[in-house]
């Protein structure tokens, strides 16, 4: 059985994927940052959401 | 998954050595108050989760595991204060042996070192949930709603969403904020593009006009439409003297300047005056500001919250859950101060912009004093320029706001007291230059018209940017607000309705139609019971304290259910059940044992009634349980059982001791004769008080057990089971006999209990009377399984007695005629 706060998560990528309007690599760069071990915190969110469309080449 | 096999507990709590054989199996563990049962509880928990639940929460303040972990004589040593389980993991077919030292709470030592066995022990340890104690149970059921949301959502780790919701709130209004100073900038340069081209609107038609008329007179082809990849100046060469002064621009510049500074006379900015407001609003209300700091510092230390110990004081909390809780507590307190402070910074950073085109302004007036070479106008702006960039820095933070009130209301430019003068005499000097060629101002017009529709085209692409990012960040939070919103339904759901399920199994014939509704809004979870069909209250208004405590350990299972799932493999229930009667105490092993057959429960009582109970429900064995008799500091609980009981006693009689002896014997008859009234449906004197006493209890107990038998035999008349017959009439026979000797020395044991009069009695004069209790005693026990007998169906209608093994079975029913 999955925790509330995987599946809380779960339905938070859907929304995101689902979502035509959003950038997908910021999706994925979500993913990866609610997946890691610690608290997350909003100036890395800060910094997703701030990069460009398509995430940097670099 | 996990099963515990056996527990060592050494120098913990109250307990000095103690070796316990839970095989795996729900154990119990019984005896009266102070006898050290919950320490065995505690000692479990601190093995399993390295906290004691006890120690810490409300109304624990100045404990610590550190020094109220180890026995009272060993504090100085809580090297000596050890729990060690055996440890069986199901899914791994593997066992291990987990140490944890009062020393050393958060470094377990684990044999074998697997990976495998590590994360699930890692993953138990995470959840001190597993302990329930009675002062717990409560807090589900009659707090405040605002309570109980905050009290369910610890135990379901909601916090850990919380935090996640807030950190993207605070990232959504961090780029609220930049596209808002990022749009007030593009104004900025767009104003200065318009003023520069002397234009109204930036329309292709008045740009055309302003922008052609310069490169016709430079014989440069005029542009037929103006885009935004359009290049202003394009055919036309940068000029060579970078040093070279535009007279025309120098003024413009100037001019621009010198209407700011007669524009600062003219009334304050909106964003200075909301800043003003708003300090003097901290500085009349001391209390506010006093919440104000102590948010700063939360939320300071929330940032820096790394681990279970406070970052400001090092105080250790059991877990990094527990200090962010408590902090975010704080945080909610002092919510309204919070939002001043969001204004404030929000205003501060508005002011900042403007500040920064002053700045943006000075260093023109920077380049053209130094081309010029006014050394004394070079100095004054230098001077202000540093004072506004020093301003700047004062506007970026919170604490440094709160001392600019001043500054704010003697008007935040400060400027300079002979600036203005000096900017006119400055102003005159460039204006008394002889003109430039029409030229030459053509030129540096289309370089100039150049850079500033690139600026303001650069600012546009930041301000689309940043109001992408701030999109982006509204939609993430909302979607997670959404997915949060909707788990917690759903769980909330699902918890409606195995708490109303396991309700009906506790109260099985009684609430059959009960149900609850839970209502979760913001920040609270409403919590409503049905009473009789009569229809939905708070389970405070009608339900009785048994009933309510029955309801928060049905809540607390189906949160456990619905937290941990399959992983809800132990709980160690401290008391839990005792404003519930005995008949819903054996449906509540039922509700154990059906809807929780994988899962240990380790269930500390002081009530032997309740504990023989769960054996007769075979929740738990003779095995699997275990009673304590009494406690003192030197020897930690006295384990107590049937055999050793009686040689308990024989000990201290050898010693001498009747004092020791007496109570023992006294304390065991008691116990003893209240289950057995229970057990075998004694008829006896109701009191509405509860207070039986031996004296009340064994009396009625025995003839009634004595009844029991005479319905044994005559039943077996009636059936033509001599075997049943002579068993039955064997034991009335030994049942009689034992009475009498007990009856002779009852005047004895009731004295010494009683009156203290132990000097009066030697151990030669209380040995017949342990004899004969012991003697009538063993009447009412199988003599295999030593288990106490009991009728069966408990009413007053029986149709057996017998006991755990089955060896005693007796039919009461005669054969009809």
């Amino acid at each position: 059985m999955a925790t509330l706060q995987e599946a809380v998560i779960k339905k938070f990528l859907e929304t995101l994927r689902d979502d035509e309007a959003f950038d997908q690599s910021k999706t994925a760069k979500l993913e990866a940052l609610l997946q890691a071990d610690g608290k997350v915190k909003a100036d890395d969110l800060t910094a997703i959401f701030a990069l460009p469309e398509g995430g940097e080449v670099l | 998954m996990i099963k515990i096999a056996s527990a060592h507990i050494e120098e913990f709590r109250g307990i000095r050595k103690l070796d316990i054989n839970l095989a795996q199996k729900s154990f119990a563990v019984s005896g009266p108050n102070g006898s050290g049962k919950s320490g065995v509880i505690d000692a479990i928990e601190f093995a399993l989760t390295g906290q004691i639940g006890r120690l810490t929460g409300t109304g624990t303040k100045g404990l610590s595991l550190a020094d109220h972990g180890p026995h009272v004589d060993h504090v100085k040593f809580p090297d000596a204060a050890f729990v060690e389980l055996e440890v069986f993991f199901p899914t791994l077919g593997k066992s291990a042996k987990l140490t944890r030292k009062v020393s050393a709470p958060k470094k377990p030592k684990i044999e074998p070192n697997d990976p495998d066995i590590i994360a699930i022990l890692d993953e138990v340890a995470q959840h001190p949930e597993i302990t329930l104690a009675r002062r717990e149970i409560l807090k589900f059921i009659l707090v405040e709603p605002t309570k109980r949301s905050a009290q369910i959502q610890e135990i379901l780790k909601i916090d850990e969403l919380g935090q996640t919701r807030s950190a993207l709130n605070t990232a959504s209004g961090k780029l609220s904020r930049a596209a808002i100073a990022a749009g007030k900038d593009t104004q900025g340069k767009k104003s200065t593009l318009l003023q520069h081209l002397g234009i109204a609107s930036l329309s292709a038609a008045e740009m055309l006009a302003a922008v052609n008329a310069k490169r016709e007179l430079l014989g440069l082809a005029v542009h037929d439409v103006i885009t935004a990849e359009t290049i202003i100046d394009q055919g036309l060469a940068e000029p060579t003297d970078e040093q070279s002064l535009n007279k025309p621009a120098a003024l413009i510049e100037l001019d621009e300047l010198t209407k700011m500074i007669t524009g600062f006379g003219q009334g304050k900015s909106p964003d200075a005056e909301a800043l003003i407001v708003q300090i003097e609003q901290l500085e009349n209300d001391s209390l506010l500001l006093v919440s104000l700091q102590q948010r700063e510092l939360v939320e300071r230390g929330l940032k820096l919250v790394d681990g279970p110990a406070c970052p400001m004081c090092d105080h250790e909390w059991p877990d990094e859950a527990h200090l962010l809780s408590h902090l975010h507590e704080k945080q909610q307190k002092s919510k309204a101060a919070g939002e001043l402070k969001q204004k404030l910074t929000n205003h501060a950073a508005l002011l900042s912009t403007d500040v920064g085109n002053l700045k943006a302004l000075l260093l023109e007036t920077h380049r053209i004093a130094k081309v010029e070479n006014a050394t004394d106008m070079l100095a004054s702006v230098v001077a202000w320029g540093k004072d506004l960039a020093s301003l700047q820095e004062r506007l970026k933070s919170f604490s440094t706001v709160l001392e600019l009130k001043d500054r704010l209301t003697f008007g935040w430019p400060a400027v300079p007291e002979d600036f203005e003068a000096k900017l006119i005499a400055f102003v005159d000097v460039i204006r008394a230059k002889p003109d430039q060629s029409a030229t030459l101002a053509a030129q540096s017009f289309l370089i100039n018209a150049e850079q500033r529709f690139k600026d303001y085209k650069a600012a546009r692409e930041i301000e689309k940017g940043t109001q992408k990012a701030h999109d982006a960040g509204k939609i993430a939070y909302d979607a997670w607000c959404a997915a949060m919103e909707s788990e917690l339904d759903a769980l909330y759901e699902a918890v409606e309705d195995d708490f109303s399920n396991f309700y009906r199994v506790l109260n099985d014939g009684d609430e059959q139609k009960f149900v609850a509704r839970f209502k979760a809004t913001e920040g609270r979870l409403d919590f409503d019971v049905n009473f009789y069909e009569r229809g939905l209250f708070p389970p405070g208004a009608f339900h009785s304290e048994g009933h309510q405590d029955g309801m928060g350990v049905c809540l607390y299972l189906a949160l456990m259910k619905r937290l941990l799932g399959d992983r809800f493999s132990v709980a160690l229930l401290d008391d839990v059940v005792m404003s519930v009667d005995a008949d819903h105490r054996y449906q509540f092993c039922k509700l154990l044992m059906t809807e929780f057959p994988n899962t240990q429960f380790v269930i500390a009582t002081h009530d032997k009634v309740w504990a023989e109970q769960m054996r007769s429900a075979k929740l738990v064995t003779r095995k699997t349980s275990m009673a304590f008799d009494s406690w003192s500091v030197d020897t930690g609980p006295l384990v107590e059982s049937n055999p050793e009981i009686w040689a308990e006693i024989d000990a201290a009689l050898a010693k001498g001791k009747v004092e020791v002896a007496a109570p023992i014997l006294r304390r065991h008859m008691e116990f003893v004769a209240r289950l057995l009234a229970d057990q075998l449906g004694a008829k006896t004197v109701f009191r509405a008080d509860n207070s039986y006493d031996l004296g009340g209890l064994l009396p009625s107990a025995m003839s009634g057990l004595s009844e029991l038998l005479g319905k044994a035999a005559a039943s077996a008349q009636s059936w033509d089971n001599e075997d049943q017959k002579i068993k039955a009439l064997e034991r009335k026979q030994r049942l009689k006999l034992a009475n009498t000797h007990k009856g002779e020395e009852d005047w004895t044991v009731n004295k010494a209990v009683h009156f203290n009069e132990w000097a009066n009695f030697s151990p030669n004069d209380f040995k017949p009377i342990v004899q004969a209790f012991k003697d009538l005693l063993a009447c009412a026990q199988c003599d295999d399984c030593g288990s106490w007998l009991y009728i069966t169906p408990k009413s007053i209608s029986p149709e057996g007695l017998r006991c755990s093994c089955n060896l005693v079975n007796l039919n009461l029913k005669q054969k009809p005629k």
